[in-house]
């Protein structure tokens, strides 16, 4: 080491424990004064930029984790007394797995738990909670989180989620765990369900219990990312449990119909929330009602229409028709299976300061607005007589920011609407495989789009579809893109 | 700019970070009740270390949200591993450091693996509690000293963190480095030598003189 190391060392020690100031030390070594300042002054600058505090918040908040996995609050986490046995190590390992889980914000694939080797503590408990935990060395709690209700292990998983819970700050955080709780319950129904595992009625109840309370919870505070969340895994749970019905015993059977409620719920309030943000990426709003259920309650608009009903995948002229108001003279009422268009551009209603015609294409025949009102059919000339319907009749607005389409041989419809900056597509109508047509929710569209959705809403309502004569043709609308969103 | 410390031409402004912040005696009780199982002394040894640790990732990492995320990771490896600690082998404060090092070093191989690299500082970041007004023509920035402590071999860099970010003392930055105190002074002579250089004299170097 040389002698300018030796002083510039001595030098920097001295100042980093306040013993000398940068004179004192130029002063004691005038022969390297020269050298030294400029290297003081550089390492006081590093040093001096590196003085650095943690955020006042984060500084709170990460002491208040650090206590709790020193176990100074795992009375709170655990909600009864840790008892003397389950020492400080495995706590600190256990909580430590919790926050870990907590951070990782998992979402979808259940850890895989390895070997347990070390049966460290029974977390006394009317239900005899368990904790295992794995190898001294790895630290990873032995909840298992692929556990299934049924399974020795699933209190401890439960015991698990409470943790992470305790161990959220702020709303947000918790609203996150509970986000996770959720949709981990579903993921159970369809994992049960998948194993062929009966499901009983207390884990319908699990997941209401935890999807209820963040239905009625989201309102206009939560932020875009939670809704979407919010949405995503009550449609989820919606599906797992739809899906999961033929694995349902007699009294979980019961609940069903109540449960599905919840989870239409959450989709609904969600979707009505979102599509009011601006923040919101463009949205497919996809029907989830039946409409042999659509049928029951009868459509209420100001004038009489018909209501198109078609249900099931045997579908009978008698059964699956309904006619539709009386029609004017020399208009087709119910499509044209010879497959030509026809529209009769006599007005039939007039709604609003709205003149409708009919339009009948293929198997569909319903009502349209007239150009005069800003409305035209795009991609059809019938000037020189009736044309061939094409598999989409365009039915669009004059400054292209509502398209209706039709699908000529399954009546399914569309409607675009370019609004806010963003183009959603809503499916207000669709003939799933099977046969089952979906409709859209009037009262939610009219809720969320506003006098936008009349129009569509009454080409909607006098939508009528004549049943195949033979074996029909399946033409498939175009695919919805973008984000998938459930419109109840 | 993301301001982060004054830096003047006084020595008395020279801004070292506090170098014995506790006596040994009681950091050695402190310790060993922590080894216990006392949660009060995990608490105090958590204040005690947990800015120098801070510093020490933001000197690394130079992102205060990624420097916050380790910080964290490396109490909780300490909580995990303090019932190991002895005494015989280094200083409490070499110990923690060395879990520290290891945590940056776990941290830089999930960015390769990822293939993302740190970001720097966003605007805003930085907690500064110095008068803006009165001190923004004299400091440097955390980002400048991030972008000259680049350019350093990783054992120097690591000399400067210890040294300037934690504070550690040549004796115990040589014990949480495994090196001899000869072997440290030289890295850190070397290191602080081309700060200066860069700091001072290169072109684009942020004129550190004229600062003073």
């Amino acid at each position: 080491m040389t002698e300018f190391e030796a002083r510039l060392s001595e030098c920097l020690e001295a100042m980093r424990e306040g013993r000398w100031d940068l004179d004192e030390c130029l002063r004691r070594y005038p022969q390297h004064a020269d050298a030294l300042r400029p290297h003081l002054l550089a390492a006081a600058a590093v040093a001096g930029a590196y003085n650095v505090e943690p955020r006042d918040e984060f500084a709170r908040t990460a002491r208040e984790r650090f206590l709790i996995a020193s176990g100074q609050r795992l009375r709170e986490a655990y909600d009864r007394e840790p008892a003397p046995s389950f020492f400080a190590a495995a706590r600190v390992r256990f909580l430590m797995a919790a926050h870990k889980m907590k951070r990782s914000e998992r979402r979808s694939a259940p850890r895989v738990v390895s070997l347990m080797e070390r049966h460290f503590r029974a977390l006394a408990g009317a239900a005899a909670v368990m904790v295992l935990f794995l190898s001294f060395s790895a630290y990873t709690v032995a909840s298992a989180n692929g556990a299934l209700p049924g399974d020795w292990q699933y209190p401890v998983k439960l015991q698990t989620e409470r943790v992470r819970l305790a161990l959220a700050f702020g709303d947000g955080a918790k609203r996150h765990v509970k986000l996770d709780i959720a949709e981990e319950r579903a993921r159970e129904i369809e994992r049960m369900h998948r194993k062929g595992r009966i499901i009983g009625p207390g884990v319908l109840d699990r997941l209401v219990e935890q999807t209820k309370p963040l239905v009625s919870d989201a309102g206009a505070s939560w932020d875009t990312g939670d809704l979407t969340r919010l949405q995503a895994v009550t449609e989820y749970e919606k599906t797992a449990l739809q899906e999961a019905q033929p694995s349902l015993d007699v009294e979980a059977q019961d609940k069903l119909a109540a449960a599905v409620q919840v989870m239409l719920q959450g989709v609904t309030v969600s979707n009505e929330l979102l599509l009011q943000r601006d923040d919101r990426p463009p949205a497919v709003l996809t029907p989830s009602r039946s409409l042999s259920a659509l049928a029951a309650t009868p459509m209420p608009t100001e004038t009489a229409t018909p209501t198109a009903i078609e249900s099931g995948p045997s579908q009978t002229p008698e059964a699956s028709t309904t006619p539709g108001a009386s029609p004017t003279a020399g208009a087709p009422t119910t499509g044209t299976p010879s497959g030509d268009v026809a529209i009769n551009p006599t007005p039939e209603k007039v709604r609003g300061a709205v003149s409708w015609i009919r339009l009948s294409a293929g198997r569909i025949s319903t009502l349209i607005p007239l150009p005069v009102d800003g409305w035209f059919i795009a991609g059809i000339d019938t000037t020189d007589g009736p044309a061939a319907a094409p598999p989409l009749v365009r039915v669009q607005n004059a400054d292209g920011t509502s398209l209706i389409t039709l699908n000529t041989r399954n009546g399914d419809m569309y409607w675009f609407i370019a609004r806010s900056g963003r183009f959603d597509e809503v499916q207000m109508r669709i003939q799933h495989a099977d046969g089952q047509v979906y409709v859209a929710d009037r009262d939610f569209l009219r809720a969320v789009y506003g006098d936008d959705a009349e129009i569509p809403l009454f080409v909607f309502e006098n939508l009528e579809v004549t049943p195949p004569t033979s074996v029909p043709t399946p033409t498939a609308t175009p695919a919805p893109a973008g984000t998938a969103t459930a419109l109840p | 700019m993301a301001l982060v410390a004054s830096f003047r031409n006084e020595v008395s402004g020279l801004e070292f970070p506090p170098s014995q912040f506790v006596s040994p005696e009681l950091e050695r009780e402190t310790v060993d009740r922590a080894r216990s199982g006392d949660q009060q002394a995990l608490a105090d040894l958590y204040d005690w270390y947990m800015p120098r640790v801070y510093r020490y990732a933001v000197a690394h990492l130079g992102n205060s949200v990624e420097a916050e995320d380790l910080t964290e990771e490396v109490f909780l490896k300490v909580l995990g591993a303090i019932g190991d600690f002895r005494w015989r082998e280094v200083p409490f404060s070499s110990w923690l450091f060395r879990i520290a090092h290891n945590q940056v070093a776990t941290h830089f191989r999930r960015a390769a693996q990822r293939g993302g690299a740190t970001t720097a500082i966003p605007e805003g970041m930085i907690d500064w509690r110095h008068d803006l007004a009165t001190t923004v023509e004299e400091r440097i920035t955390l980002e400048e000293v991030r972008r000259a402590t680049e350019q350093l071999p990783d054992a120097q860099r690591e000399v400067i963190a210890l040294r300037f970010a934690v504070g550690l003392s040549i004796a115990d930055t040589a014990k949480t480095l495994g090196k001899r105190e000869g072997n440290v002074k030289a890295l850190q002579h070397k290191a602080v030598a081309r700060l200066q250089k860069i700091l001072i004299t290169e072109p684009g170097g942020v004129e550190l003189s004229k600062r003073l």
